[in-house]
């Protein structure tokens, strides 16, 4: 659905390009996720999808289009869920969602979308009383309201309880298999684990890794498994390769005879992905 | 299709929400105070003084204030990535000060009219509220772009109301006669706005009436241009450029 290609972007009050050439594509029904440190272009990449920053060099296609052919009815079919709060605060959520649903050619039904994500029962209360947790779930449904066929979400579970979180997660995935595309960006990796397709790293202002999140753990894993035993008052640990385990008589003496305590396959995580090609530690 | 109309609808929605509905309505009040304690010989001239200084201020404050709340709530946000164009949200920021600036203008008429007997020309008193106020509002939006915050926006306003709208108010009082300034007056926005409003009461002067219309309207529609091209740098800005 988008091609972006040596994609390039220098804000006027910096030297450097924060868009370095960036090269990636979203495939029409996938969940891709944008991961990466604060600062290294993820907004700026999305901003500029979203039409939002104009001035780039390189070439962003949508829908095999040029984005700079599109007017302002791209809006119409691509939904946008900011981080930030995004509301009239002394309008309730009711005549907020009205409002804005107003301006689509089409749109979901508000109550619908108000009782999913439980807040049906707040709908007449000003925005400005609600919890933190209340507008994260209110952006969230904001950027259904015109039924789109493209979402970009930016930390859309950001701040919320893991059931509200569950919820949101859930709406994501009927949403792709109602045909929608996505692109996430979060530092939830436990978001993008459970929900993407691919992901692709970012370091200063480049993609450093993309792939199914699978792969990208059988890359940068290590085959492995972690044996923890009791040896006399003692727990001890070894480590043995998954491959041909079942013949490494070491391994196999340690599960016959000893009291294991715990054992684990060497898997890595996104995080510890994260952490090796971007240099940054997660911060959630 | 334009999402005019439904802009215009929200607009007028959060003036009231926001209270900026009530407040220009109590500005309003306070005008038709002031007229309440003045002698019938004294009415005709503050009625246009102070529809004067509502016209040239209020709309330039209340489109500041409306553009600072959605940028402060981020609801600005939203509306940048909606499928409305720079210029159907510049046009609702306009049209919704004309409809506050109408409401004054229709409290202050019955008023002079039911209590102090005037009658104005109504017909040139609607055409001079709607080009001062979209004028006006066009004003505040290129102060509030260059602004960082509110207080830097109402500094701009002063210095807009310093050089344009006090000499105008001089020159209507009758402080100044020179006629040179006279010429030069002629050149700031606010005196087309009072030439209009003194046509509608005092007595009908066709060429001053022409001469108000077509420098709202001409330079009224270059301000137009400018703010919506204004708005998109604005927008950029918004976004982190």
């Amino acid at each position: 659905m988008f091609v972006v290609e040596d994609l390039r972007f220098r804000y006027p009050k910096n030297r450097e390009e924060t868009l370095q050439g960036v090269n990636f594509s979203i495939q029409p029904g996938e969940i891709f996720g944008l991961l990466g440190p604060s600062g290294v272009g993820k907004s700026t990449t999305q901003k500029v999808l979203i039409k939002l920053l104009t001035g780039y060099e390189g070439r962003v296609l949508y829908r095999g289009k040029d984005l700079k052919s599109y007017d302002k009815n791209i809006y119409n079919e691509v939904g946008v869920g900011f981080e930030v709060p995004t509301h009239f605060s002394k309008l309730t959520a009711e005549e907020n969602l009205k409002f804005f649903s107003q301006l689509y050619e089409s749109t979901m039904s508000i109550g619908e979308l108000l009782k999913r994500v439980g807040l049906y029962e707040d709908r007449k209360k000003p925005v400005a009383e609600f919890s933190k947790g209340m507008k994260v779930r209110l952006n969230f449904i904001r950027a259904f309201l015109n039924s789109p066929q493209f979402l970009f979400l930016d930390e859309p579970t950001n701040g919320l309880d893991p059931g509200n979180a569950r919820i949101l997660k859930d709406m994501i995935r009927e949403f792709q298999a109602e045909g929608g595309t996505v692109l996430l960006t979060t530092h939830l990796m436990s978001d993008v684990d459970e929900l993407c397709d691919r992901v692709a790293f970012m370091a200063d202002g480049k993609i450093v890794e993309i792939d199914n999140p699978k792969n990208l753990k059988l890359k940068h894993g290590e085959r492995k498994v972690a044996v923890e035993y009791w040896e006399g008052d003692q727990v001890r640990l070894e480590t043995f390769p998954l491959d041909q385990l079942g013949d490494n008589a070491r391994f196999l003496e340690i599960i016959r005879h000893k009291q294991i305590v715990t054992m684990h396959s060497k898997e890595t995580t996104l995080e510890d992905i994260f952490i090796k090609l971007t240099g940054v530690e997660v911060h959630d | 299709m334009t999402n005019l109309p439904i802009l215009l609808r929200g607009e007028i929605q959060r003036m009231k929400k926001y209270n900026i509905l009530t407040g220009g309505f109590a500005v309003a009040l306070l005008w038709v105070a002031a007229l309440h304690f003045l002698d019938r010989g004294f009415v005709e001239g503050l009625f246009t003084t102070l529809l004067f200084v509502d016209l040239v201020s209020m709309p330039a404050i209340l489109a500041a204030v409306s553009l600072f709340y959605e940028r402060e709530e981020g609801a600005l946000h939203a509306m940048l990535v909606a499928p409305i164009s720079h210029r159907e949200y510049v046009l609702s920021k306009m049209l919704g000060n004309v409809f506050s600036s109408l409401l004054t203008l229709v409290l202050m008429y019955l008023y002079v009219r039911l209590f102090k007997g005037m009658s104005p020309n109504v017909p040139i008193l609607v055409m001079a509220a709607v080009l001062a106020s979209a004028f006006h509002t066009l004003v505040g939006l290129l102060l509030t772009y260059k602004s960082r915050d509110f207080t830097g926006m109402l500094m701009g306003y002063m210095v807009y109301a310093l050089v344009f709208m006090i000499p105008v108010m001089l020159d209507h009082v009758g402080v100044v006669s020179n006629k040179f300034f006279r010429i030069i007056l002629s050149l700031c926005p606010p005196r087309a706005v009072s030439v209009l409003l003194d046509s509608a009461v005092v007595e009908l002067q066709w060429g001053e009436i022409l001469y108000g219309f077509l420098y709202l309207t001409v330079v009224g529609g270059l301000l137009f241009r400018t703010a919506v091209e204004g708005f998109s740098q604005f927008a950029q800005r918004e976004v982190g450029v």
